[in-house]
This record gives C-alpha cells, sequence and structure tokens, in this order.
C-alpha cells in the first residue's frame, strides 16, 4: 500500500514554495489537499499533493482537464510541478485559485433549503460546465454535494476532476475491476458496475440529478435509510427517483426533468447536454419563481 | 407509423389488392411460405403497383425451423453455432442472401437475420456482431435493419431490456425489425410490464435515430405510436399477427380451424359473425358498422340490412377490411407532436372500452379478441410511459 504523505513532508513543500499551510481541506485516495498562503502575496490558494508514483497519472489528467476545460466556474489552476523533498522522496503538487464558500454538502448537512430559483441557478451552471467537458470528451465522473462549492456570491463551482474519465485516452481504470471509480450514492449503474464503453457526459446527469433531488428533499432518496453500500446499490438499480413535489412547478415538468436525469436506465437520459439545455429551457418556461 | 403486411400462407392476392388500393405499401416477404422464383414473381408484381418488399430471413431458431426454409440457398447445410458464427459460414449465408435474394427482388431494405434472444447472455452479443461485421464488410446501399427475436422473459424484465439498448447503441445499422414472443403465446396482451418494456425498448432504439419496424403485430400495438415506431405489421392468420414461437410451421393448424371475424375499428375488437347476428336482432349492428372514413367495402355487405349470416361473407373480406382498417388506424394514430399522440390514443382506447363493454352487455361478445380484455393495460402504459419518457420524446419529437 502506497504511503502518505507526512506532515514533515508538507511542511518542508511549502517552505520550499514559500507558502503557509492554513489548514487541510481534503483528503482522498493519496491525494491530501490544504488552504495555504503565499508568504510575499498573501494569496490565499489551494495546495494538492500527492506522491508521484501512487496516482500521478491521475494527478496529470486532472490538470489536463481543468486547463482544457477552462470554465469561470472551476477553480484555476496555477502552478503545477514535482518536487525533490530529500534525496528519496518527492511530491507532486498543484497550486489551485481558492474559492471562498463552503461545500454544498456543509449546507445541506446544515439544513440549508434551496429555493426553485437556486437550483435552477445551479443546473444552469452545471450544463454550462457540462457543455465545455462535453465537447472536450471529458466526464467529471464525481459530481456529488462535497464537490459542489457555494461562494460568497452565492455562485455555485465545480471542483475536484480528480477521477474524470478522459474519453480519448485509454482508461486507468482495469476493465475486470468490479466497480469504476465513483461515489456510490451519486454514481450511474453504468459507471459503478465499470461498463466502461457506456461511460459518457450522461454519468454526469444523472450525478447531477440525484444532487438536485437531495437539495429539494434534504436527503440523497438513494442513501437515506440504507444500512450498507450494497442497498445504496440495490435502491439505485431498483427504485427510480420520486417525484418531487416542488413550488413553482405549475406543471410538475421541473420534477419529472429531475427525474429524467436522475433516471438509472442510461438510455431514458438526454443523450447530449445540447438536448438537456432544451429540455430545460421547455421546463424553465412553465415555472413561476 | 405505417402498417407493412406481413406475408404469411394465401396472403400474396389479398397484398396486392390491398396495395393497388392504398397506392403504396411495403409487404415483408416470408421464404417458409414461398421459393425463391414466387418472391421474384411476387415482388416484380408488388413493384408496378408501387408496392416495396422487405425479405426476412427468418433465421430466428434454426435448429426448430421447418423444411420448407432449409430448403433455401442461404440456409447453411451444417448448422452448427460454435463453428457456423466464427468461421465462413455467416459470410456465405450473408453473400447468398444479399446475391440471391436482396438484390435481385429489389428488397429495400437488408433485414440482417439474428437469433432467438431468450434472455440477455453474450453470446448473442457475439453471434450478432459477428453478423454484423460481415454485413459491413459488403458496400450495401439500401438500408440495413437488425433483427431482434425477443424472448417473453427478456421482455418482462426491465433490466434487461435496458442492457440490451446499451449493447445495441453502436451497432452500425439503420433500423431494427422486432419480433416479439407474446407471453403465454396470447393474441391480445394485458401483461403491463411486457408492454410498457415493449415500448420502452423502441424508444430508446428511436432515440438512437433508428427505424423500428415492429413484426407479427396486430391492432392492439396501434399504442407503439407513443414512441414513433415507423411501422407495425401485421397478417391476415394469427400467426402473422403473433409471433408463434416454438410454432414456426406453417398456418395449416389455424386454417383447419378457420373461423371468419369481423374487425370492428372503433371498438378494437373483433367478432364472429353469429355474434353480429345477435347485435342485428338488438338493434345494435350499426354502432358496429365501420365508419365511413375507412373506406373499408370489404365489410358493406355485413350492414345491408340482411342477418349478416345471410350475407356469405367470408375470410376473403375479413382479412382485407381488417387490413385496411388497421392501416387506416396507424396512420390516423401519429400525430403531429408527443402530447397529441398520447391524446388521441386515450381517447381511442376510451371508445373501443365503452363500445365493447356495451356490445357485451348486450350480448356481442368478441370472446378472446375483445379489446375491453386489455384496454386497461394499454391505458396504463400511457401514463407510465409518459412517465419514463415523456418528457423527452415531447422536446424530440420532430427530431425521431
Amino acid at each position: 500500500m502506497a504511503r502518505s504523505i507526512t506532515k514533515e513532508e508538507i511542511k518542508k513543500l511549502a517552505k520550499q514554495l514559500n507558502l503557509e499551510i492554513l489548514k487541510e481541506i481534503g483528503k482522498g485516495g493519496q491525494k491530501q489537499v490544504y488552504k495555504v498562503q503565499n508568504l510575499a502575496s498573501h494569496e490565499i490558494k489551494v495546495l494538492k499533493v500527492i506522491i508521484p508514483d501512487t496516482e500521478l497519472e491521475r494527478l496529470k489528467r486532472e490538470i489536463r482537464a481543468v486547463k482544457i476545460i477552462n470554465h469561470d466556474n472551476i477553480p484555476k489552476i496555477l502552478e503545477t510541478n514535482i518536487e525533490e523533498i530529500t534525496s528519496s522522496s518527492q511530491i507532486a503538487w498543484i497550486l489551485e485559485e481558492f474559492v471562498d464558500g463552503e461545500s454544498l454538502r456543509i449546507a445541506l448537512n446544515n439544513g440549508e433549503k434551496f429555493s426553485l430559483k437556486e437550483i435552477v441557478v445551479f443546473l444552469d451552471t452545471m450544463f454550462s460546465i457540462l457543455e465545455i467537458t462535453e465537447s472536450k470528451n471529458i466526464v467529471h465522473r464525481d459530481i456529488k454535494p462535497d464537490n459542489i462549492i457555494i461562494d460568497n456570491q452565492e455562485k455555485f463551482w465545480l471542483i475536484d476532476f480528480g477521477i474524470a474519465r478522459h474519453l480519448d485516452l485509454e482508461s486507468l481504470t482495469k476493465s475486470n475491476s468490479p466497480f469504476g471509480p465513483c461515489t456510490i450514492g451519486y454514481s450511474a449503474s453504468e459507471q459503478f458496475r465499470n461498463r466502461k464503453k457506456e461511460i459518457d457526459i450522461r454519468a454526469d446527469l444523472f450525478s447531477i440529478g440525484v444532487v438536485c433531488a437531495e437539495m429539494i428533499s434534504g436527503s440523497n432518496p438513494y442513501l437515506k435509510n440504507a444500512k450498507d453500500i450494497l442497498e445504496v446499490i440495490k435502491n439505485i438499480e431498483n427504485r427510480p427517483l420520486p417525484l418531487f413535489k416542488i413550488e413553482g412547478d405549475t406543471q410538475y415538468l421541473f420534477a419529472r426533468f429531475i427525474k429524467t436525469l436522475g433516471d438509472n436506465r442510461i438510455s431514458r437520459r438526454p443523450r447530449t447536454v445540447k438536448e438537456t439545455k432544451r429540455l430545460f429551457d421547455l421546463v424553465k418556461s412553465t415555472l413561476k419563481f | 407509423m405505417n402498417l407493412y403486411l406481413q406475408m404469411g400462407h394465401g396472403m400474396k392476392g389479398h397484398a396486392i389488392e390491398l396495395i393497388k388500393k392504398w397506392q403504396e405499401g411495403t409487404v415483408i416477404l416470408s421464404p417458409k411460405n414461398m421459393t425463391l422464383e414466387q418472391m421474384k414473381k411476387t415482388a416484380n408484381e408488388l413493384k408496378q403497383i408501387n408496392g416495396n418488399v422487405l425479405f426476412d430471413p427468418q433465421f430466428y431458431m434454426p435448429r426448430v425451423s421447418q423444411e420448407r426454409l432449409q430448403q433455401h440457398s442461404y440456409w447453411p447445410d451444417n448448422y452448427s453455432t460454435n463453428t457456423f458464427f466464427n468461421g465462413s459460414g455467416i459470410k456465405d449465408m450473408v453473400e447468398t442472401l444479399l446475391n440471391e435474394y436482396i438484390y435481385p427482388i429489389h428488397a429495400s431494405g437488408f433485414i440482417i437475420p439474428s437469433l432467438f434472444l431468450k434472455d440477455i447472455n453474450n453470446d448473442w452479443n457475439i453471434s450478432t456482431r459477428n453478423i454484423i461485421n460481415e454485413v459491413e464488410r459488403g458496400q450495401i446501399d439500401i438500408p440495413k435493419y437488425l433483427t431482434l427475436c425477443l424472448g417473453t422473459k427478456l421482455l418482462e424484465k426491465e433490466e434487461s431490456i435496458h442492457l440490451l439498448i446499451e449493447e445495441l447503441e453502436d451497432y452500425p445499422v439503420d433500423g431494427f425489425y422486432i419480433i416479439p414472443e407474446h407471453p403465454n403465446k396470447s393474441y391480445l396482451i394485458d401483461n403491463e410490464s411486457w408492454l410498457l418494456n415493449l415500448l420502452d425498448l423502441t424508444a430508446g432504439l428511436k432515440l438512437f435515430n433508428k427505424k423500428v419496424i415492429l413484426g407479427y403485430s396486430n391492432h392492439q400495438f396501434l399504442f407503439m405510436s407513443l414512441a414513433k415506431v415507423d411501422a407495425i405489421c401485421s397478417g391476415i392468420w394469427l400467426k402473422t399477427r403473433v409471433f408463434p414461437i416454438g410454432e414456426f410451421r406453417d398456418e395449416e393448424e389455424e386454417i383447419a380451424r378457420r373461423s371468419v371475424w369481423y374487425y370492428c375499428p372503433q371498438a378494437l375488437s373483433e367478432y364472429q359473425i353469429p355474434s353480429l347476428d345477435i347485435a342485428h336482432r338488438g338493434g345494435l349492428l350499426d354502432l358496429l358498422e365501420t365508419p365511413d372514413e375507412f373506406a373499408s367495402d370489404y365489410s358493406q355487405a355485413l350492414f345491408s340490412g340482411a342477418q349478416p349470416t345471410t350475407v356469405n361473407w367470408g375470410e376473403s373480406q375479413a382479412f382485407r377490411h381488417y387490413l385496411n382498417c388497421l392501416k387506416k388506424q396507424c396512420i390516423d394514430v401519429s400525430k403531429d407532436s408527443y402530447e397529441n399522440t398520447k391524446y388521441y390514443l386515450r381517447l381511442l382506447f376510451e371508445t373501443a372500452q365503452d363500445l365493447s363493454d356495451y356490445f357485451r352487455q348486450n350480448g356481442v361478445r368478441a370472446k378472446h379478441r375483445d379489446f375491453d380484455n386489455v384496454a386497461e393495460s394499454n391505458l396504463a402504459i400511457l401514463d407510465g410511459f409518459d412517465n419514463i419518457r415523456g418528457l423527452v420524446f415531447s422536446t424530440n419529437w420532430d427530431n425521431l
């Protein structure tokens, strides 16, 4: 098993990069994420680090994804490199734009309610991002409340392209892996079942549908009351999203739209973002805010 | 939605008569009922009256197929699943089909043979992909439709349907020719899961921008217009309206038990002629008469005022009347929007339900051909489909 980066190594790296570590803000796989401050400019940034011999290829792909997508609602990558910490250890790092706000996960855990208008803004933002990812043959594959930031201006940001699938590059997941990289509860079955042939933008549409369901109801319908991961999978594969009653959704079309996005059957979801937006425009015209 | 004629025993004369009347139409030729020479002759006659033909190789169940099919030149001499699908067997079959059948009869498309699919399995995927790869090697300039002969088990399971849709997504064909096995070999079907899954499957395929033709159908399948299916196929005998799985023999048995049924299009039900006598006696016959807009002069004699059983109304008129009415209904159910199609189908089914119920209460019974037996199922799937596909279909209707 690959080792984690020690606190001493992080401190050493920060010093080399002229940064002060403010706090650890995330940890996933072999990746560690910190809020940092540049000692010269005092700018706040995000530092992501990994041991290069563990998931370097994934990190490279994350950098590639963010750079080629280049969207206002995705934090920019400012600098990246592999640093020699000692003669025998290296750390790969990314310095990223910091978004001042809190994750949708925290907001939901705090019981925050989202109005129809806010959810529409969320969807508009996500579709605007997906329009670009689709055109660049990239699937995020990990859209979930933890990877969505709401900033101080109530703007939504999508972060962490760490397990993004580049459809024009070879998969990093072995085809015989029982589960593909994903977060169970937000991933469509074609993704967690690792049916790679079918992975495309529709996997992200599914996740967005589930996130919306959670923003509407306050909980993820697939995770709610599930005893274990197997029950979550069973829920996703056998229990469609409910049709939500939402104030302002005069014809239940918005509810139907969310249900369509979050439908476990891939062929029932819109096939492209263009089609999704066309549907959404039709739905929006029926809403009363 | 269009109606294609499904060829069966003794169908040629009816097909020619109807295509002449309609001034267009497509006939699916059946090699188990005809020799190559007969098919060439029929195709030629149909061409002259603006008809088209398709040729169904009927290779769904090669091991149980009847002798007459095996006499066709494309049929392999030594069929064996393992060697045939991996060796030169497929290549020879595809070449023979194209050069000796499809091109000489000027078929408007190539129905690509495939095996019966009882339930999802990878062997079927492999064998079908092998056939498609072989077809791809040829430069075929007519539309290619892959046969999907599907078992009841598969059609009853939503999961299987969606695995099949995923499998078919990137198949390089122009469309699919679906032959569904009916549950319990029923003519009319009340199994809502089966019906909705079939509709869901065709909807999935339509969203790939493929043409979908539903073989071996009857008037109950008018609901397929909700998924914008391109055509349903029907014929004169029950075995051309319900796929006779496991009994893929001639219609001889049915012919021996022949009885004449009058199709009442507004009730979507069929009545034997003695039942019409009861309607005549009870003063209900006018309600059973086919409305003028169907222009079905084939049934006029029954409503001339005389007792129906005395007018010598035979099966020939019954067959033509049925197909002529169904043709018009197929055209009528195709509306300019998803919402209008759904609304029209609801109206059609509710009217038929009311009428058939009223007839039955007055002693006029359609027995197992009574639409009332399945009306609730047909109505239920309209809403079921709307729930799962309505939004996408409503928005994409013009592009399908």
